[in-house]
């Protein structure tokens, strides 16, 4: 039986299963070239978005804060801003300044999109104002405005750069670059990739500081998005409002498709057939091959994974991609938990299984909720990032590290989860965390599966 | 140097020489120059993190309770409340319509699913500006569950993180006080500003009770509410952190009497002095100051060797510290200084005045020092002092590495006791390998690129 999407009536949230919007933002904005945030709030805003992000991706990750004082609370935080901007200026000399709201600023009233208009006039820098729906959403929201805003916000160029764009959802480096090989494989440089943060949070030593991390989409890709002509996203039921692809298409006639997560064969499957059609081009020997390799490992698998029981949590792009995926070696994913107010979670979810039915779907879920749906129910493994440690811990489930963030592992910017080689590597973690469970509890230790 | 730095910037870094004058500090950070630093309600959350049967919640939006979750490696003997995330998780119809009702109910719902011994209620920026009276609430629960229910107001635009360790103090000075000090004895202290990172606070209260002195309370490692309330019961108060708890020392002088020193438990030379300084304040027991001896030589005998061999190792090797608090760039200069390494470059989130006189003697010339600083001034700093190892926090780390030098973490995420003297030779360890790691033989400055190496 599935179980409603609606929260039961407590107030208060215990170990969060989300962080907020301008978190988000932050991220975005590191995967386009030459491009600084700043985040319109307290100086904590900043740096604690740095601190978590940095405890995953392990780079540096500068955002400027423009350090609310009280002064600023009550009359406005104009002044501050103004001298942020100057100062990033002077410093970093960005191309591109993005602007994020932040809880204070919205509460307050500031009129970020004001601000911003009224600095760019004095700037040759441009100067991008994003505000986020501040409470309730999440990170996953913040990032995806950030594109919005900022493919919305940035002056327009009149030549035609890329037949295609491509919107991600928050995805590792790994599934960056390889977004980036098997698009590029149809289409050569005629695609953009927005963001793009593969290098920039993914780079090798510098040797001297670098203000700004090499990497990231190109600005003048983002300029000539609207020319493109097609836009193709991966999650689908995004708002529209925040939506990169719906928002090119409605405003510019760019047609967009929303496509489940590319993750398992069947997501990717759909990805390929809208890249041929697209392109005109047919599929190289490296998918062809690639993708025969999956479907043979799905059958070297199939016994081991057939029947388990996984639990899924995060946020709803990566829940939905990870149960389709499970789905496909059937594994069931008895809970499907993602952490912010999500109405359409338990549609999405449903539109990614065909083989298994998950008993508990569940939007707006913290680790204590999900803790207490685990009580009395016999689960394989749980699946999603590092804060569902505590939980493995407890109740001695095992814990296949995934997503974002990871921060009691190395390598989490390095997993790869998407396309047919993500899917593999997914199989591979999954079927042996399934295996070294069955092995430890073997008491003859056998040395063969 | 110039060129480097923010014009508003320019008197907030300075390099000891003959004449160099004084820094300024105590500032708000500049808006857009990257600052390390966090904000009030950071200052405040870290510090009363360690207090592990008390239920900490977080009256905001929920990026402040997310970004502190089980944030600290302070370790507790007991219970674990502290380690738990807990927040009210406010929603655009809680900032029109005000988040008091949804608070009381959280904390009542809280209160009597965890049983706390005390509660702490965080105000953030954004109850600080919707006007929630969290006073009001905390007195109201607090009346009906019958423990104290304290807000403790660490809205974070109200000033630095250092304005946030003045509201722990005043959310702690309300639980001081409270409790029954009939069985504390006259030979006792209380250590302030130690988190019990990696179990640090064990160890040194060992060595006090080795000298035949009682720890009545750590207040802020493996923190117990009954232990804080009779806090005030103690002698003398040790304080450790300078920056987070010398305003709750001052309080319990001036309201209980109790005098207060100021400690480090990092380093050998610092470390012992701690030991004796408290041995002197109770000078009219001379047997303190004997046994303190001799816990003194037992444990240096024990790590003589080691540090020798260290020192061998890494004499001549240059370091580059920025830390949270100025007192430990201090005992980090000098322990450094026992292995024979020197500190090029020194400075702290949140020193003042006198840290930074105090800092500029103890360092050698030519040394940068610098307040509330950057990336970009950082990194620089570093490569042109030549610097071999970086120490600072998680937001440092990837500085050091990306122009590839070794980095210790010496923050409180860390799972490494690096206080007293066993933590003398963890520390080595890890400034040993840290720098001797031939890893750093690899990186584009020394070895070169693929393409100059082909």
């Amino acid at each position: 039986m599935i179980k409603t999407s609606e929260s039961p009536d407590y107030v208060s949230t215990t170990n969060p299963c989300k962080v907020c919007a301008p978190l988000g933002v932050s991220l975005a904005i590191k995967g386009i070239e030459s491009a600084m945030s700043i985040m319109h709030g307290s100086q904590g805003c900043a740096t604690y978005i740095r601190r978590y992000m940095i405890s995953h991706f392990k780079e540096p990750l500068d955002i400027a804060s423009s350090s609310f004082s009280e002064t600023s609370a009550i009359f406005g935080g104009k002044t501050n801003l103004m001298a942020a901007i100057e100062n990033v200026n002077a410093k970093y000399e960005p191309k591109l300044i993005a602007v994020a709201a932040t809880c204070l600023s919205e509460t307050i009233g500031d009129d970020v999109k004001a601000y911003c208009a009224e600095c760019s006039k004095e700037s040759n820098t441009e100067i991008i104002s994003i505000t986020p729906p501040p409470f309730g959403g999440a990170h996953l929201d913040g990032f995806y405005a950030a594109v919005t805003s900022v493919l919305m916000g940035k002056s327009k160029s009149d030549k035609v750069r890329q037949k295609i764009n491509i919107f991600p959802s928050i995805y590792s480096t790994a599934d960056l670059r390889y977004m980036h090989q098997l698009v590029s494989s149809y289409f050569g440089e005629d695609y953009m990739l927005l963001p793009d943060y593969s290098q920039t949070l993914d780079g090798g030593i510098w040797g001297e500081y670098v203000p700004i991390a090499p990497g990231g989409t190109p600005l003048k890709k983002i300029s000539s998005a609207h020319l493109a002509k097609t836009s193709i996203g991966f999650s689908p039921f995004l708002k529209d409002e925040i939506n990169p692809g719906k928002t090119l298409e409605s405003e510019f006639g760019v047609d967009f498709f929303g496509l489940r997560p590319p993750i398992g064969i069947r997501g990717c499957d759909d990805l390929t057939q809208l890249l041929c059609k697209k392109s005109g081009n047919k599929t190289n020997d490296y998918y062809l091959q690639e993708r025969a390799r999956l479907v043979d490992a799905y059958a070297d698998c199939h016994k081991y994974t057939f029947g388990k029981r996984a639990v899924v949590y995060g946020d709803a792009d990566f829940v939905a991609g990870i149960a389709s995926f499970l789905d496909e070696v059937g594994i069931t994913p008895v809970i499907c938990a993602c952490g912010t107010p999500f109405n359409e979670f338990e549609k999405y979810i449903d539109s990614c299984l065909e083989f298994t039915k998950p008993e508990i779907v569940r939007a707006n879920v913290d680790f204590k909720t999900l803790d207490e749906l685990l009580e009395g129910m016999d689960v394989d493994l749980l699946i999603g990032n590092s804060k569902g440690y505590r939980i493995s811990r407890d109740r001695n489930i095992p814990l296949v590290r995934c997503g974002f963030p990871i921060h009691d592992r190395v390598g989490g910017p390095r997993f790869q989860h998407i396309g047919y080689g993500g899917t593999m590597n997914l199989l591979d973690h999954v079927t042996n965390t399934i295996l070294t469970t069955k092995q430890n509890e073997s008491p003859v230790g056998f040395s063969y599966q | 140097m110039s060129s480097l730095l923010l014009n508003e910037r320019k008197d907030q870094v300075m390099i000891k020489t003959e004449n160099s004058g004084s820094i300024s500090c105590e500032k708000t950070s500049l808006a857009g120059s990257v600052s390390q630093r966090a904000c009030v309600f950071c200052g405040s959350r870290v510090v009363l993190y360690p207090v592990a049967d008390a239920l900490h919640i977080v009256h905001g939006p929920i990026g402040c309770a997310s970004f502190t979750w089980d944030i600290r490696g302070s370790l507790s003997s007991g219970p674990e409340l502290h380690r738990l995330s807990f927040s009210t998780d406010l929603q655009e119809k809680d900032v029109i319509y005000g988040g008091e009702k949804k608070l009381e109910s959280a904390l009542e719902k809280l209160i009597a699913e965890h049983k706390p011994k005390a509660a702490f209620v965080f105000a953030t920026c954004i109850t600080g500006i919707i006007g929630d009276d969290i006073g009001a609430v905390c007195k109201k629960v607090s009346d009906k569950v019958g423990i104290q229910v304290i807000p403790v107001h660490s809205e974070g635009f109200k000033g630095t993180k250092k304005d946030g360790y003045k509201a722990a103090c005043d959310a702690l000075a309300k639980i001081v006080g409270t409790g029954d000090t009939s069985n504390v004895p006259k030979l006792s202290i209380n250590i302030l500003g130690e988190f019990n990172l990696a179990g640090e606070a064990w160890l040194i209260q060992n060595y006090y009770e080795r000298m035949g002195i009682e720890v009545v309370s750590i207040m802020t490692g493996d923190g117990r509410v009954e232990k804080i309330a009779k806090s005030h019961g103690a002698s003398l108060n040790v304080v450790q952190c300078s920056g987070s708890l010398t305003y709750l020392a001052k309080h319990m002088e001036k309201e209980y009497g109790i005098p207060h020193m100021r400690v480090s438990y990092f380093g050998i030379e610092d470390m012992s002095k701690a030991l004796y300084d408290v041995a002197d304040f109770f000078s009219d027991y001379p047997e303190v100051r004997e046994k303190a001896e001799k816990v003194v030589s037992e444990e240096i005998s024990k790590i003589m060797p080691e540090i020798t061999k260290y020192r061998q190792a890494l004499s001549g090797k240059r370091a580059a510290v920025y830390v949270g608090g100025a007192f430990k760039a201090f005992s980090l200069i000098k322990a450094l200084r026992l292995i024979g390494m020197s500190v090029v470059v020194a400075g702290s989130q949140t020193g003042n005045k006198s840290d930074y006189e105090q800092l500029k003697m103890l360092c050698d010339p030519g040394c940068v020092i610098l307040d509330d600083s950057n990336p970009l001034e950082l990194s620089n700093f570093v490569i042109e002092k030549g610097a071999d190892l970086f120490i600072g926090g998680v937001k440092e780390r990837p500085i050091a590495y990306k122009i590839g030098i070794g980095f210790c973490d010496h923050n409180h995420e860390r799972k490494i006791g690096l206080a007293g003297y066993e933590g003398m030779i963890n520390f080595f360890k890890e400034v040993y390998s840290s720098v001797m790691s031939p890893v750093w033989k690899f990186v584009p400055r020394k070895f070169g690129t693929l393409r100059e190496v082909i």
